[in-house]
């Protein structure tokens, strides 16, 4: 017998690479979104700092303008500075 | 008020075979016995002894007189003419003959029924002959009295005629009646076909061989004359004769009953397999024509109590009796097509016409308790029963709902079909709401369900204007949004609380509101029945994520236009999954045509393959074996979406890795570093299992064979037959799961492991089913069948591909898992599952090939003793186990005999 497969379709999940599966903040999947968005993925990133922590883009923002913050890492207080890639 | 004291001084010149007779009666007037206990030579003796005191000239004393014409009264009633007139005027007295040939022709026309040899001339005489007859009579009573007690001739007299009267009327002046009205009936026919002459109806189409006489009758009076001037004059005639007769009262009730029995007959035969054409107008039109001469004789009725004309139903101009009349010809067609309701409504849209006159009916009648008694028992008798697919309960509903919209815009009826049809599903279509998805996305009924920007904004405007009109809609919303409060919704659909729709002024106005909002809402209603919105939400993810990794060729812009259409129903945010996994894959196409563009030339001999990368967390459960899932979610293991997030659902994929060949080893890879570069910091990693493919397969006699929609894993395993033709089942385990060669795992470790056994043993049922492959050595080995050209059918495989999700979805998740729907079987009784595969054997045996439903409505209804009360699954179960054993095979979709 021979086989050939004329046409295919896989399947794959993506996934943002990080060292975490919950976001920080808002402790919800980095693979969903954050509480203020409906689309996951490029609408609704991540954000890595150079302390290697991970937070849903919006909710660092929301977390950086906030008076409390003083702009340090809600994790590790470290000043937050955004991982340059 | 007699003594013994009075009893009856005989007279010595009887006759001694009087004697006796005038004993026998003093006797039983000592006895009081009733005259019908007398025994026939008695009641012979008595005549007797009348009819020597008539011809004698005896006078008789006053109770005796009384016994005698309650004797002769008995009579009457029982054998009427005989026993009135017989012991006095004797067959032989010379005025006897000529009436009794009279009586003959009026009593003895037992024909009046069929009104072949109607004449109006002849009916007038008979009139005429029935006056003189009671005339006649009632100076034979004069004669009777006279002899009996002359100085009470005229009580004699009075209490004889009432019953002479009362014969007359019943055998004659009914007669005479009944032709009457069937002279109006051939008059109405007559003045139809006529119409039919100038206009084009087919109306004489309808009517049936019994009226051909009719039919020549009517040709008859045509040319005699005008029968429209016929009728008054016989009315004219009657009138006066009975008006003689002192009947005038009684004729009428009989005219009354004559032209209702004619109605009725009208009323069903027009009915009668009509189910597109309306046929009220034609049946009033009929009413009115053949009433006319009559309302010219008919004087008002005073007010009547009994039937309470309901307000503006009616014309007001009519007397009381048209109104009547007009109340009886709509309640007896829509008795007439109430019998036919359920035929109505699977012809639907093309009854509307006769669902049209129900309605009209409904709204001149006061039947809507009886109306929908009929509704329901139809419904249970036709459409809610074990013969009955879910699909075609569901796609008759549809028309139901429209149907009963047209029929009673204020939706009571449909309220109460709603209750019963989700009570029924539930209990006996758990995958209902499966079949509503399938009807739903179905391209016939896309019409249905889409909403134009105009009726979405008069939905909006109904849905701000609440009002006790719509109790039946919030019923219906309630059970669509929340199934569980079922006792709530029957109280709402108690009839009680309904009858005052009617008393509503303005009912019209609102009824089209509700109307229009319930048309609207076919979708609403339809969840409602089938366990509600999010079941019907959560359902829909099902389908779509079932189309897009199983099957090769869907057509997107529909699913989408699907999702458009619920978003307007249902709002946005209840969709925002379903919304996300048909942005997945446009994604993913934008993707693929950047990464064909890219790697050009790397990809070239792959055109064909695609890859879909999806928002695992918003896809819903899958089931990997077939790609199909039945039942609640849990029953079986997921790769899409469980739940489970980021590295340790990652860490399950990795665990169901199976084999996969170079080429679409390196399409991964290609796309994985591809995306890894375009969308840092996201990756992809593979779902083993969930894909599809399109497979050619050639086997050494020179078969062909395409096959279509094929999970992956399926075909993986297939190609290890193409590098080698014999497989054992644990080589096919190790090798297609990637395992390490005795490397089982551990008891414990077990659990978390994969199902590797049924999911192969899944694969391999696949290809056996389809007569690839075939169990050798006692069931270890598997090999590829490469002569199998026997069979004729597989020449005709080769018109299309196979497509593999025809196999069985149900049949094939219940097979991968041996779960509770397989056991249960074996708990109830031994022999149970051999009985079924017996009967499933003989069931095709009987037809050429059979689905799984179809065969399990086929149990259900034919399996009495003892009932079958297996579900799906246990069939299913029992058919595999034939298909591993050979018995059956398995062809798109149908189950057929070997051999
Ligand atoms: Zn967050
Ligand atoms: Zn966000
Ligand atoms: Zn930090």
């Amino acid at each position: 017998m021979r086989c050939r497969i004329t046409r295919a379709r896989l399947v794959a999940a993506w996934t943002w690479n990080a060292n975490d599966d919950l976001c920080g903040i808002c402790r919800l999947p980095f693979d969903g979104t954050c509480n203020a968005c409906k689309t996951p993925g490029d609408d609704c990133p991540l954000a890595l700092g150079e302390c290697r922590h991970a937070f849903h883009l919006h909710c660092i923002l929301k977390w950086l303008s906030s008076e409390t913050s003083r702009n340090h890492c809600p994790l590790c207080r470290q000043e937050w500075q955004f991982q340059q890639r | 008020m007699q003594s013994s004291q009075e009893l009856p001084e005989t007279s010595r010149s009887l006759p001694d075979a009087w004697e006796t007779a005038v004993h026998h009666l003093q006797e039983a007037l000592l006895e009081r016995r009733h005259p019908t206990q007398h025994s026939t030579v008695e009641r012979q003796q008595l005549k007797d002894a009348l009819r020597w005191l008539v011809s004698t000239s005896q006078r008789a004393s006053v109770p005796f007189c009384r016994y005698a014409v309650l004797f002769l009264k008995e009579f009457v009633r029982e054998q009427v003419w005989e026993a009135l007139l017989e012991p006095v005027l004797g067959c032989t007295h010379s005025t006897c003959a000529p009436w009794n040939d009279s009586r003959k022709r009026l009593t003895g026309t037992a024909d009046c029924d069929t009104p072949t040899s109607f004449d109006p001339a002849a009916t007038r005489a008979c009139i005429a002959e029935a006056a003189e007859l009671l005339e006649q009579a009632l100076q034979v009573m004069d004669v009777v009295a006279e002899r009996l007690d002359p100085s009470r001739r005229l009580y004699w007299r009075g209490a004889l005629s009432v019953d002479a009267q009362a014969v007359i009327l019943q055998q004659v002046t009914q007669t005479a009646m009944r032709r009457l009205v069937r002279s109006m009936f051939v008059w109405a026919l007559q003045d139809a076909e006529e119409q039919v002459v100038t206009g084009n109806s087919d109306e004489l189409g309808h009517v049936p061989s019994q009226y051909d006489s009719l039919r020549a009758q009517q040709r008859h009076l045509r040319s005699e004359g005008d029968c429209a001037q016929a009728v008054p004059l016989l009315l004219a005639d009657l009138e006066r004769q009975l008006a003689v007769l002192g009947l005038l009262d009684q004729w009428r009730d009989l005219v009354v009953v004559q032209i209702y029995e004619s109605i009725e007959e009208r009323a069903y035969r027009l009915a009668r397999d009509e189910l597109h054409e309306g046929v009220l107008d034609d049946l009033l039109a009929w009413v009115q024509k053949l009433l006319q001469p009559w309302v010219a004789v008919m004087p008002l009725d005073p007010p009547d109590a009994e039937i309470s004309m309901r307000e503006g139903v009616q014309s007001t101009s009519g007397s009381a009796f048209e109104r009547k009349v007009g109340y009886f010809t709509h309640e007896t067609l829509l008795h007439a097509r109430l019998s036919q309701l359920f035929d109505l409504i699977v012809e639907y849209p093309a009854s509307k016409a006769p669902l049209l006159d129900i309605r009209r009916c409904l709204e001149s009648t006061d039947a809507l308790q009886e109306t929908t008694q009929s509704l329901c028992s139809q419904l249970e008798r036709r459409l809610l029963h074990p013969g009955a697919s879910t699909s075609d309960i569901l796609h008759h509903f549809v028309n139901t709902i429209q149907s009963l919209l047209l029929v009673d815009p204020h939706g009571y009826l449909l309220a109460r079909a709603t209750t019963l049809v989700r009570q029924y599903l539930r209990r006996q279509c758990p995958e209902a709401m499966t079949r509503l998805v399938e009807l739903f996305t179905s391209p016939e009924y896309a019409e249905l369900f889409a909403l134009n920007g105009q009726q979405q904004q008069q939905q909006q405007q109904i849905d701000h204007c609440p009002g006790p009109r719509f109790h039946a809609y919030t019923h219906l919303e309630d059970a669509s949004s929340d199934d569980t409060d079922d006792s709530r919704s029957e109280t709402d659909a108690d009839p009680a609380s309904s009858d005052g729709m009617f008393s509503v002024s303005g009912l019209e106005t609102r009824g089209q509101i509700a109307h229009r909002f319930a048309q609207h809402d076919i979708l609403h209603i339809l969840m409602g029945v089938c366990g509600g919105r999010e079941r019907f939400i959560a359902e829909f993810q099902f389908y779509l994520a079932r189309k897009l990794t199983t099957v090769m060729d869907y057509e997107f812009e529909l699913l989408v236009r699907n999702l458009e259409v619920l978003k307007v129903r249902l709002g946005e945010t209840s969709l925002n999954d379903a919304d996300i996994m048909l942005k997945d894959i446009s994604d993913s196409r934008r993707f693929m045509n950047f990464i064909r563009q890219e790697k050009h030339m790397e990809l070239d001999s792959k055109q064909q393959t695609e890859l879909v990368f999806i928002s695992y967390l918003y896809w819903p459960l899958l089931c990997p074996e077939a790609g199909t899932h039945f039942g609640p979610p849990e029953r079986t293991q997921s790769l899409l979406a469980p739940n489970l997030t980021g590295s340790e659902y990652f860490a399950t994929l990795k665990s169901y890795a199976h084999h996969l060949n170079a080429d679409l080893e390196q399409f991964i890879r290609l796309c994985q570093e591809s995306f890894a570069r375009q969308r840092a910091p996201r990756v992809l990693h593979w779902i083993p299992v969930a894909g599809v493919c399109d497979l050619e397969l050639e086997f050494a006699d020179g078969r062909h064979v395409e096959f279509t929609n094929v999970p992956l894993l399926n075909a993986m395993l297939l190609e290890l037959f193409a590098e080698q033709p014999r497989w054992s089942r644990n080589a096919l385990r190790q090798k297609l799961f990637l395992l390490e060669p005795g490397g089982d795992a551990t008891p414990d470790a077990a659990s978390s492991l994969p199902p590797y056994d049924a999911l192969l043993q899944g694969a391999l049922r696949f290809w056996s089913r389809h007569g690839i492959l075939r169990l050798v050595d006692e069931g270890d080995f598997y090999e590829i069948v490469e002569h199998g050209g026997t069979e004729p059918n597989t020449r005709e495989w080769q018109a299309s591909p196979i497509d593999a999700t025809q196999i069985d979805p149900i049949a094939d998740a219940l097979s991968a898992v041996p779960g509770p729907a397989t056991e249960k079987i074996q708990d109830k009784d031994d022999n149970t599952e051999e009985v079924i595969g017996n009967y499933i054997l003989g069931m095709l045996a009987n037809f050429e090939s059979l689905t799984l439903e179809r065969m399990h409505q086929m149990l259900t209804m034919f399996c009495t003793d003892p009932p079958f009360r297996g579900t799906l699954g246990d069939v299913a179960a029992c058919l595999n186990r034939l298909l591993d054993a050979g018995c059956v095979r398995y062809e798109r979709g149908l189950y057929a005999r070997t051999g």
